[in-house]
Formats: C-alpha cells, structure tokens, sequence
C-alpha cells in the first residue's frame, strides 16, 4: 500500500475547490459535453495575477449557494479567450435554471460536466478489481484484490494494512475506492465503496500466514468481479509450486507476469509498528508487485485461477499469502 | 541421494539463519529440476555470505537480494 507521510487533515475540500485547482492546472473532465473547446483557445493562466485573484475570491464567496441549485456539480476560476476571468460552473446537465450570468461583475460561463466519476471509474462504468482503494481515515492506496462470497453475500478482499489500517480499524469503518493517495488533490476524500467487515490481525509476537481483510460494498455499488487487466479469476484455487507462470492486476504496476520462484517461504515483514514473521508464502520477483499493489490477487496465468495474496515486497522479490488460507481465516469462497 | 524432505530441512535451520543480521527469510525454490533452499537477505555482500552455509543436509543454498522487505511496499 502507498500511504502520504500523514494524513491531511484538511478533508473538507469542496468539489469547487477541487475543480478550480484542476482548472488552474489546466485540468481536463472527461465528460462528452466537456466545454475545453471554448476555453481552449485562452492566453496563459496567471493565477497570481489580481483580476484572476479577485474572481477567485468571489468564486469562493458564491460556491455554496450555488452548490446548492439542482443539478451544479462544482466551480472554478479560468479565464477566456481575450485573457478575461470567467467563473466557471460545472453542471451535471444543459439549461441548468437560476444560474447568475455574473457574480460581482466576473461573468460567469457554464459547462456541462455531466455526473463527475472518480477517475478509478473513467466512462462511469463498474468498479472493477485490480484498481485503487483504501480506509477512509488514512492517506494510502492499495487494491481491491477480487470479489468473495460468504453467506450469499458478496465482499471485496484485500490486505489488513490496506482496508483495515494495520489492525487499528474498528469494523464497520468506511472503505474507499480510490484510496485517499490516488485523490486530487491528493488525500482529498473519494468516494466510498465498502464498509470494513472483517480482517484477521497481523500478530507482532507470533508466526503469521495471512495479511487480509474484506469489505462489504455499500448498497447500490456498480461492481464487477472483472480485474481491469482483462480477466475475471476463477472461483477453483490452485497451490503454489515453483515455476508455476502467474500474474495480477494492481492499483500502481497494472497487469504483471511472473514466474513462482520459491514457496514454503518464512520471510520478515516491515510493518509500520514492527517486524512481522510470515510463514508457508509465496515469493515472485521483485517486479511483480509494487507500492500501491497490496491486495492484488496472484492468479495463474492460464486459467486466472487464485494463488495468492500480495501483500509485501522489497526491492528484489515480491511476497503473497497463499490464497487457501487466506479464504479459511475469512471464511470466504471466490466468486 | 538420501536426504530428508526439505520441509523438515527449512524448519530446522530458518530460525539459525533469521537469527543472522541480514538475512530476511527463507524457502523452497528449484534450480536444475532441483529443489534448493532460498535464503533471502536484505544485501549481499561477501561478509553476509561467508556466513551462511553453501549446502544444508544435502540441499544447495542459493542467495537472493530480497531488500527491505516491507508492507506496505515501498
């Protein structure tokens, strides 16, 4: 998992903000109906400049009331093409009503971004697995590893250290999708995916065999059980063995190959709170996964049937829980 | 070759070899149709080396820079 030295704070950032800091940066929505076009053509932005600052400050001031109109998504600050200031507002539809043609004397200009989707999400479709997700309460990202199932119920599976904050989560917690670390800005909050269900606790004092946890999709979610690489894991297991050909789909590395180069692997893990001992696991080399992986699921490379769990890894091999017992600590089947 | 299975082999030893300074694992792996016995270390340096054994109750030893081993990765 990826995580921010420290979490901000600052987790009340409106979507105008947001979307003002992207449109400073020149920042493009993905929207059919994105109105670059018109803005395309503008001078360089000078965002010191004491015209863009002044309308900056009366965006500012006008953003929640117009927040609250139905069917405004956001705003922002540009300029247009004569170099002017614009107030920027961001609809989810045309001929949104009761919009202001300027606000202290600064036009305003209007596009229709549509509904605005997290970019783990481009084109709004499902959630899929292999992509970002983290605890809301932290600044970090790891992966959403695969769908399981348990008691008809379907779960997403991941790492302790991903969903379930090094075993400091309480359960119940809210689980995003992306994680915090993939917001923009940065540790802004995103959209929750999940609830923390379950996690089994990495023991600083004992041996462990697995680093894991699921989350329960909150009512509503559009998810698949597709790994955006391009596959859907099968729901039969397959052990590990040395020289078995096997890949994943993670949040940082995408889709990666590799080949199983020892198993029956004890190894000691980093943590943030100690060294942790692991026992029966799964080496690969070290570019399988990397920072940002955590959570991915090892499968093979013919068949996509599970192998393992990433969840650790130096600069020279890549570790995973072998996935048999990570689904007999959860009490959990593949879906 | 009489040897005892190298599960029995790797359990023996890996506490002996986690106990040296460097060295951040072990396992099973197989070179040659083989199987071997993996220890991981943090580096490899020739002072790390000329502390470990080149072969454990018939099994070859093979050294494999893991690095910081770390979760999360970084």
């Amino acid at each position: 998992m990826r995580r921010s030295t420290r979490l901000s704070l600052a987790l009340v950032l409106t979507a105008a903000a947001a979307l003002a800091f992207g449109c400073g940066q020149q920042g493009r929505l993905t929207s059919p109906n994105d109105h670059a076009s018109a803005l395309s053509a503008r001078p360089a932005f000078d965002p010191s400049s004491v015209r863009v600052v002044a309308a900056m400050a009366s965006q500012d001031r006008a953003t929640p009331a117009l927040l609250a109109l139905s069917g405004v998504v956001g705003t922002g600050t540009s300029i247009d093409a004569a170099g002017d200031p614009v107030i920027v507002v961001y609809t989810e539809r045309a001929r949104v009503a009761n919009l202001p043609e300027a606000i202290d004397g600064v036009p305003t200009t209007v596009v229709v971004s549509g509904t605005v989707v997290p970019y783990a999400r481009p084109g709004g479709g499902p959630l899929q697995m292999g992509t970002s997700t983290g605890n809301d309460l932290e600044c970090a990202a790891g992966t959403l590893g695969c769908v399981v199932v348990k008691g008809g119920v379907d779960y997403f599976l991941s790492n302790n250290h991903v969903f379930a904050r090094e075993n400091a989560a309480s359960l119940g917690e809210r689980i995003d999708a992306p994680g915090r670390y993939d917001a923009h800005p940065i540790c802004n909050q995103t959209p929750q995916c999940a609830n923390l269900s379950q996690f089994q606790a990495v023991s600083f004092s004992s041996n462990n065999t697995v680093d894991c946890a699921i989350a329960r999709p909150i009512s509503g979610l559009n998810y698949s059980a597709a790994e955006a690489g391009g596959y859907t894991p099968a729901s039969t297991t397959v052990a590990a063995a040395v020289g078995l050909a096997v890949k994943k789909t993670g949040r940082t590395s995408g889709l990666t190959h590799g080949t199983i180069e020892a198993i029956n692997v004890t190894i000691r893990v980093q943590y943030t709170d100690g060294i942790a001992t692991f026992v029966n696991q799964i080496q690969t080399p070290g570019n399988f996964i990397r920072s940002g992986d955590s959570g991915s699921l090892m499968v093979t490379e013919t068949g996509n049937n599970p192998v393992g769990l990433c969840f650790a890894g130096g600069s020279g091999a890549s570790f995973a829980n072998p996935i048999g017992p990570v689904l007999q600590a959860l009490g959990v089947a593949i879906k | 070759m009489n040897r005892p299975p190298i599960t029995d082999v790797l359990a023996r030893h890996t506490p002996g070899l986690l106990a040296l300074k460097g060295v951040t694992g072990t396992g099973e792996g197989a070179a040659g149709g083989q199987p071997i016995v993996v220890v991981f270390v943090r580096q490899d340096t020739p002072e790390l080396r000329a502390r470990l054994p080149r072969s454990l109750e018939g099994y070859r030893v093979v050294v494999r820079a893991s690095g910081e081993v770390t979760a999360p990765p970084r």
